[in-house]
């Protein structure tokens, strides 16, 4: 019975992607033993059985191998940190979890959450520094339409609460919150830098607090003859609780949605716990005077009016 | 839309004659956007732009302002795949085509995707009927997608599965002749598997119909033990510049791509590269033989 292409297809996937097909190429046995597990016609087994070894073995390495390269541009530090077990965590993944994409980016997510089901003892941190290392990836690539404006009146902030009442934040949409339990970010630092961490004993401790970061894309003007080019960079922002609440319940608003309308279930929230002595409107004013440093940093590209 | 009943020879004929190209790699892009007067035109894999924005969008945009002709050349229709077309990957190559505006557009006659699992890489296709049947259908679907001309590249393999049914060169010639589309010429590809299978490129270059050859590949590989690979990641090899000079003179051709994918060198040493593949196009230009002639 000739062999039907879906079994040729099936048969070729199991060898490249899966641990008994890793191990079927080590000896003329191995393949044996993967054949015989498998209900394919024997034509079919008897074309797998004429193809020498290493050729099989050449589309286990490709497809791997593609893999472990990607993930090498997307997880430098990761990487860098692992050293020898790099290349055998990326395997270790590769063989379990089957790629339901062919986007790198979104691949290499599911490889953040294997880290964070897998963790290094020696690296309790890992999982989060890989984190931050994606976060860059994805959001370099989201479709540009995500951190258009939507304001006509660029720039504007609210200064007063009736103004609040008034004016829409407008964020850069290109963004995304961690809330990290390493101070992920001083350790990017120290690890950018070639620190070795063993000589920085708390770097590689929890942080005390949670750590909130605000990670966003910003779309630079070129220079010189390359005034109309434009390039992006990945940006981290270091927030306190309540500017990381804040910011996120408007990123996750789904229709507009005031300043006062964002500022005002924060200050009930600390109401509550009390802070007796803050009046609303002061609660107000004060987070307003920690939004120029949004905009500066266009985290915030201005004000819509509602 | 291309239907199966359509003259294949008058759509070719309507396709701009575009030169010598690159492809557009991100780490090359500054120095391809300054190299336009070496540089006739451009290959975009589309997987690294569509569906996706910031750099990977605006490099697009740009490589038009600066008078670039783009060429779409896809890693992951997987148009070999039991599994059905993509929609969705569809919908995203058009929305690409939009901004780009390419003359054609091509892939790989392999399958890279089964059970809707993704392997990263180009798998050959048995050499079998069943295959042809299977390929020809959905390059039919595919085409009836889009306006202009789809074209498949005859893949490397180093395993070669479903022979004796047919050989690699009957394989390629049903699948261009049923589906009515063109053939992207891979000149490496065909050195690679000449040499790794034991057969003569020339002798096979002649079993294909090179009337429907559009764009040529050329590109380098690496040798691994008693294997060479088809890596993009090396210099052109002599070797293959004498095969690409043999060939030439055999098709009409409107488009020849430096295929370099990795590993990349300092920006003149492709520049070189793109003056001798301009060389041998010119030098063939001049002696170009008919079809009938090649028979």
């Amino acid at each position: 019975m000739p062999f039907t292409l879906d079994q040729y297809q099936a048969t070729l996937k199991d060898l490249m992607l899966t641990e008994a097909g890793r191990h079927s190429l080590a000896s003329g046995e191995a393949l044996e033993t993967f054949l015989a597990q498998r209900d394919i016609p024997d034509t079919l087994k008897a074309q797998f059985r004429q193809q020498p070894l290493d050729r099989l073995g050449q589309y286990q390495y490709m497809v791997c191998a593609n893999i472990v390269e990607a993930f090498d541009n997307i997880f430098p530090l990761t990487k860098a940190l692992l050293g020898d077990q790099w290349d055998t965590t990326v395997k270790a993944f590769f063989y379990g979890n089957p790629s339901q994409t062919y986007h790198f980016v979104d691949i290499a997510k599911p490889f953040v959450d294997f880290l964070e089901i897998n963790p290094f003892d020696a690296y309790p941190f890992l999982h989060e520094l890989a984190l931050y290392e994606w976060i860059e990836a994805k959001l370099l690539s989201l479709p540009n339409h995500e951190t258009e404006a939507q304001t006509t009146e660029p720039a504007r902030l609210p200064t007063t609460v009736d103004e609040a009442q008034r004016l829409i934040p407008v964020l850069n949409k290109a963004c995304d919150l961690l809330a990290l339990e390493y101070d992920i970010p001083a350790l990017v630092a120290l690890l950018q830098a070639h620190q070795v961490l063993s000589d920085h004993p708390q770097a590689v401790l929890p942080a005390p607090q949670p750590v909130y970061v605000w990670v966003y894309r910003q779309r630079l003007a070129g220079s010189g003859p390359n005034i109309n080019r434009h390039h992006y960079e990945c940006r981290y922002f270091q927030l306190n609780p309540m500017l990381a609440q804040w910011l996120n319940d408007l990123r996750q608003a789904e229709t507009a949605t005031t300043y006062d309308d964002l500022t005002r279930p924060l200050f009930e929230a600390i109401a509550t716990t009390g802070s007796a002595d803050m009046t609303y409107d002061r609660f107000c004013t004060q987070l307003l005077g920690t939004l120029p440093a949004l905009l500066d940093n266009q985290i915030l590209l201005g004000s819509s009016t509602a | 839309m291309i239907s199966p009943t359509d003259d294949f020879q008058q759509i070719k004929a309507t396709l701009p004659k575009l030169g010598i190209g690159l492809g557009l790699r991100r780490s090359l892009y500054t120095d391809t956007l300054q190299a336009r007067q070496h540089i006739d035109w451009l290959e975009i894999v589309p997987e690294n732009h569509m569906g996706r924005g910031g750099k990977a969008y605006d490099m697009i945009a740009e490589a038009r302002d600066h008078g670039f002709p783009i060429i779409s050349h896809g890693v992951a229709l997987s148009i070999g795949s039991t599994d059905a077309l993509d929609e969705g990957y569809i919908r995203a190559l058009q929305d690409l085509f939009k901004v780009a505006q390419p003359a054609w557009f091509s892939d790989h006659l392999t399958f890279s995707s089964y059970d809707n699992i993704h392997f990263q890489d180009l798998i050959p296709m048995p050499f079998t009927y069943e295959a042809i049947d299977h390929v020809v259908a959905k390059i039919q679907q595919l085409q009836a997608r889009f306006d202009i001309p789809f074209l498949i590249e005859n893949a490397s393999y180093y395993c070669a599965f479903g022979q004796p049914e047919l050989s690699e060169a009957q394989f390629i010639t049903e699948v261009l002749e049923r589906a009515n589309c063109g053939l992207m010429l891979d000149i490496n590809n065909v050195f690679v598997n000449a040499t790794n299978h034991g057969y003569d490129p020339v002798a096979f270059l002649k079993q294909l119909p090179l009337d429907r050859v559009v764009q040529l590949h050329v590109a380098g590989h690496l040798e691994r033990g008693n294997l060479i690979i088809d890596t993009h990641g090396e210099a052109i090899r002599d070797e293959v510049y004498d095969l690409l000079a043999t060939a030439l003179p055999m098709m009409d051709v409107h488009g020849i791509l430096l295929e370099r994918d990795q590993n990349f060198p300092p920006f003149d040493e492709l520049l070189g590269e793109l003056r001798q593949l301009r060389q041998i196009d010119e030098a063939a230009t001049t002696k170009t033989t008919t079809p009938l002639e090649v028979a």
